[in-house]
């Protein structure tokens, strides 16, 4: 666990974005640099003042490389390059990688990205996930080659252990699209309502169509500085109180623990909410990664915010809405904005947390609260975002 | 769908499956069972075990059914069920996943035994098969 002294010492200073589309028609770098220059100006910073490279992917390397990326933006430096494979598991831990460098001393501005065209140009690959001695032996010759066969057993063990059926995904599918038509980048924009959700085919029980996210073209980046260097912005300052990455074990089997449903959320939250010296009844807004609707309400469970079997009671009861107890991925999430492996989920944290709060919703000039156009929450002071599994983990805070 | 890449840690396992044997690896340590196989006991990190015959039968701990192909060059015939079985006598260590042989229902919690497939010149993989109550 990280020394105290990490505690809020660095900050998420600019974040930008491309549009997410399904066929950008634009190469992953020209998406990428678009999103970097975003970030970089929203931070305040020349692009010559980026000092360090993260990206993340999961199997195929279908993101710039850092290489790539010093090339395209005319760094005259990069004192990290730091390509993180596990995907959305760890798009935590990628901002995590970035503010050790700068906490270390030894990078000034680090710079997090993703940029690819994952439906219109998937990376030519013969074998994209493979790692030498991984499990993919033991599950592809039986046709498990998706997310859904990945964790779809154990959230059908969930399921079955507290009497949930696929009808009870339905109200998180339904506010997420809500959350979405907030927002203005958004790829999903139709209304949706629970009956939608109910005649949506079938692609991998216990998963129908509205089930599972978005799969899109686009890029997002953000940047991480130290807090003192990001002082004095516009935005107020949004500081890294906490932050954790690591699996404990490969899904073959459950995460090492007695049942066959609980993830590594449940043990990382623990640690995450002490690093930060903070419990769940501090948590104003949660960002939690959503491959699956089933996935997302494991997590709201395991992370502490609903108790075991209650998450699909709590949301279908307004829980978890923009005036809820905790608003739960207010951007629509990989559900209905889009798939950016997990910094979608970081940066709706930070606009949430910025001093002038989310800009990209329907509000003109200053938030309403109005939820037919602004999706601002009532001024939020601690967010937890997660990655998959909660394999890595953020608390995010606005600095007072 | 893609056959089995066999490594010297899961060889005696897929050897096993051509001679219609379900086998697993236990250690010579501690006794606890290796899934998958490794060469080093996770547990007490000795590098000995042995393999032997297991019985086949075991419980459903986790199922999906894929109903639509998930990508281009899908091919296996839809639908179909996949599940994740924790077999008897291996101290709840051993949960392997295959696809299930059914034309009803199955469930969390059903009891199945293992078959194997016998395709002309291809590795023979586990199926499960529900076992009738």
């Amino acid at each position: 666990m990280s020394e105290p002294r990490f505690r809020d010492a660095c900050a998420i200073s600019g974040i930008g974005w491309s549009a997410l589309s399904k066929a950008s028609g634009r190469t992953p770098a020209a998406l990428a640099t678009e999103a970097a220059l975003a970030a970089i100006a929203d931070a305040g910073l020349e692009p010559a003042e980026i000092d360090g490279l993260v990206t993340l992917f999961w199997g195929a390397r279908d993101t710039p490389a850092p290489s790539e990326m010093v090339a395209a933006l005319g760094l005259p430096r990069c004192r990290l390059s730091h390509c993180d494979a596990g995907g959305g598991a760890w798009a935590c831990s990628a901002v995590m990688a970035a503010a050790l460098a700068v906490h270390a001393g030894i990078c000034r501005h680090v710079l997090v990205y993703r940029g690819a065209n994952m439906p219109s140009a998937p990376p030519p690959s013969a074998d994209p996930d493979y790692w030498p001695s991984g499990q993919r032996p033991w599950s592809e010759p039986f046709g498990a080659v998706h997310a859904a066969t990945l964790y779809g057993p154990h959230v059908a063990a969930w399921m079955h252990a507290h009497g949930l059926s696929n009808s009870d995904f339905a109200d998180l599918a339904v506010m997420q699209r809500a959350h979405a038509r907030l927002n203005r980048k958004a790829m999903m924009q139709a209304p949706m309502s629970v009956d939608d959700h109910q005649q949506s085919p079938w692609i991998i029980r216990p998963f129908r169509l509205l089930d599972c996210s978005i799969f899109n073209d686009g890029a997002m980046a953000l940047v991480v500085s130290a807090s003192d260097a990001a002082r004095g912005s516009k935005h107020g300052v949004v500081t890294i109180r906490a932050a954790l990455g690591g699996s404990s074990g490969a899904p073959v089997r459950a995460w090492g623990s007695g049942d066959y449903w609980t993830l590594n959320a449940e043990a990382l939250s623990r640690e995450l909410y002490a690093q930060a010296g903070i419990s769940v009844a501090d948590i104003d807004i949660a960002q939690l990664y959503d491959p699956f609707t089933g996935m997302a309400l494991m997590h709201v469970e395991q992370f502490g915010l609903a108790a075991a079997g209650q998450a699909a009671r709590a949301v279908a009861e307004g829980e978890f809405g923009l005036d809820g107890r905790i608003a739960l991925n207010s951007s629509g999430g990989h559900l209905s904005e889009g798939n950016l492996a997990g910094l979608g989920h970081v940066i709706e944290a930070v606009q949430q947390l910025r001093a002038g709060g989310v800009r990209d919703d329907l509000c003109d000039g200053a938030h309403s609260f109005d939820r037919s156009c602004c999706r601002q929450v009532r001024s939020p002071h601690i967010a937890l975002v997660a990655g998959e599994c909660g394999d890595s983990g953020l608390i995010l805070a606005r600095e007072a | 769908m893609r056959p089995p890449v066999m490594d010297a840690d899961s060889a005696p396992f897929w050897k096993g499956c051509d001679e219609g044997r379900l086998m697993g690896q236990s250690c010579e340590g501690c006794g606890t069972f290796r899934w998958p196989p490794r060469e080093y006991c996770p547990s007490c990190h000795s590098h000995s075990s042995r393999w032997s015959g297991l019985g086949g039968t075991g419980q459903i701990v986790g199922l999906v059914v894929v109903e639509r192909a998930p990508m281009p060059g899908f091919d296996a015939p839809l639908p179909l069920p996949i599940v994740h079985v924790e077999l008897d006598g291996t101290g709840g260590k051993m949960v392997l996943q295959a696809n299930l042989r059914s034309d009803g229902k199955a469930a969390i919690g059903d009891r199945v035994r293992t078959e194997f497939t016998d395709a002309e010149g291809a590795q023979r993989l586990p199926v499960f098969v529900l076992q009738k109550s």
